[in-house]
Parts: C-alpha cells; structure tokens; sequence
C-alpha cells in the first residue's frame, strides 16, 4: 500500500471512537461518486478514497466536534486529488472509466439525452466548474458548504455554478444563455422593468 | 438609421445571439439537473467494494497505525 501522507509530527494516541467509523463508512458511496466524477474514473476514484480514508483516520483529531464532518472529509478527498492526482499530470480525457451506461434523460419535448453523452460534455468542463456543479446540481451540498470545501467565497462557488451550467448545455447542443438563468434562489427581487423618464 | 441601433433582420433564419426565452431556459436546466442526479445516484448506489471496508476494519484493529 502506497502512503504518500507525511507522518504525523504528535502522534495521536486518542483512538477513533467506532463512531467515527461508522461516520466514514457512511460518506464512502459519496465519496466514490465524488472522485469519480472528478477523475473521470471509478477505479482512480477508490484509490483516492482509499487515501482519503487513511489520511481521515490518522488525522481524526483534527476534526471539531460539532462542525461539518462532511465537509471535512470532502476536503480531504478534494486535496488528496489536488496534491496527487492533478500534480502527475493526470487531466480527465474520456470516460472509459466509467462503466457503459445505457441510461436515458429525458431533456424535455420528448428528446432524450444518454448518460454516457452527459459524462463526455461533463468531463470537459474545467475542473472548477465540474467540481462545483457536482457538488450543488449532484450532491446537493449547500453553496456554503461547496464553498467551505473549495476554500472559496460563496459568491465564487455560484459563479462557477452558472458558468458550469452554461458551458454544459452549449457541450449538449442545449444553447443557454445567461439571460435565461434563473437566480441561484428563487428570485426575490420581481420588480417590472420600469421605464426611463427622461 | 442616425442613432447606431438596428434592429435584427427580420426573415434570418439563423440568428446566433439571440437569447432564448426564459421558459426555454428553465427546460434545459431541468434537463441539465435532472443529468447530474442521474449521473451521480447510478454511481452513488454502485457497492463499496471489499479493500476500503477492509482498511477501516484494519485501521480500527490498529494493524496500520504507523507504518
């Protein structure tokens, strides 16, 4: 097993309570579908959640009772990739690593879009806008969450957001422009256009 | 035309900029949304396979505390 995590100054002798297990075991799945989204490959993508896994374990006590322990693991996942994965050079091509699937979207006015077409225009947005969209359009984090894990503003997470969006339906051939896009919340300002007095 | 704005000919059939509707919109982001939770919840439910299981139950045994 390869253990590219430096050693820990202190060791901490304080063992994970079993419930602090149970915790990681419950983010596994999401933590999968995460890093494989953003590796484009579920085989690299339990590498990193193997990694993120020993790195969450031997850090444990660096997590705050009582904060986001989702977060705090997604980051860790979303570094581990960062500092390893992207630094040999790796960037998603294709998404052979991604087992064939035969599901069909529908895109509205009886069209259909596969999955399979989906993940290629998905794999080509810039990882930012990728990452960002999987965690609100996907995952359904909150933006101060996805923000939290970025170590980004808020305001920076929507904006990744809605360029995502849009540079993905132009990848689909789904041309939206940016006049269409609804507010990140439902709008609450409705105030009509109201005409210049000169 | 003195004042610089002309508005779009009228009968192009392809006219690249103009914005689609907003009813349009909101289709293709549903159409866009509806993706992303197809695409994450077939690899959410894929199973956890066996070696991550097994490393938290060695990490928890405390076989690979500080190798």
């Amino acid at each position: 097993m390869s253990e590219a995590t430096p050693q820990d100054k202190r060791p901490d002798e304080q063992r994970p309570a079993p419930a602090f297990r149970d915790r990681l075991i419950a983010e596994i799945p999401h933590l999968r579908a995460f890093g494989a989204s953003l590796s484009g490959s579920m085989q690299l993508a339990d590498d990193l959640v193997q990694e993120t896994l020993l790195k969450a374990w031997r850090h444990a006590g660096s997590f705050t009772e009582g904060t986001n322990f989702k977060a705090w693991v997604f980051t860790i996942l979303r570094n581990t990739y960062y500092s390893i994965y992207r630094r040999r050079g790796r960037e998603v091509q294709d998404t052979d690593g991604f087992h064939a699937s035969q599901v069909a979207v529908s895109a509205g006015q009886d069209s259909h879009m596969d999955l399979a077409d989906f993940r290629k225009a998905l794999v080509r947005l810039p990882e930012e806008q990728r990452e960002a969209l999987i965690m609100i359009g996907a995952m359904g984090l909150s933006y101060e969450e996805a923000a939290e894990i970025c170590h980004v503003a808020i305001g920076t997470m929507k904006s990744r957001v809605n360029r995502a969006r849009i540079r993905l339906a132009d990848l689909l051939g789904l041309p939206l422009h940016a006049e269409a896009l609804p507010a990140a919340k439902p709008p609450s300002r409705m105030l009509p256009q109201l005409p210049v007095v000169p | 035309m003195t004042n610089g704005r002309t508005p779009p000919e009228a009968g192009s059939s392809h006219a690249p900029c103009e914005p689609i509707s907003v009813e349009a919109g909101h289709k293709v982001q549903d159409a866009i949304g509806r993706a992303l939770e197809a695409h994450y919840v077939e690899l959410v439910r894929e199973p956890i396979p066996d070696r991550l299981l097994e490393l938290l139950a060695k990490l928890e045994a405390g076989e690979l505390r500080h190798e």
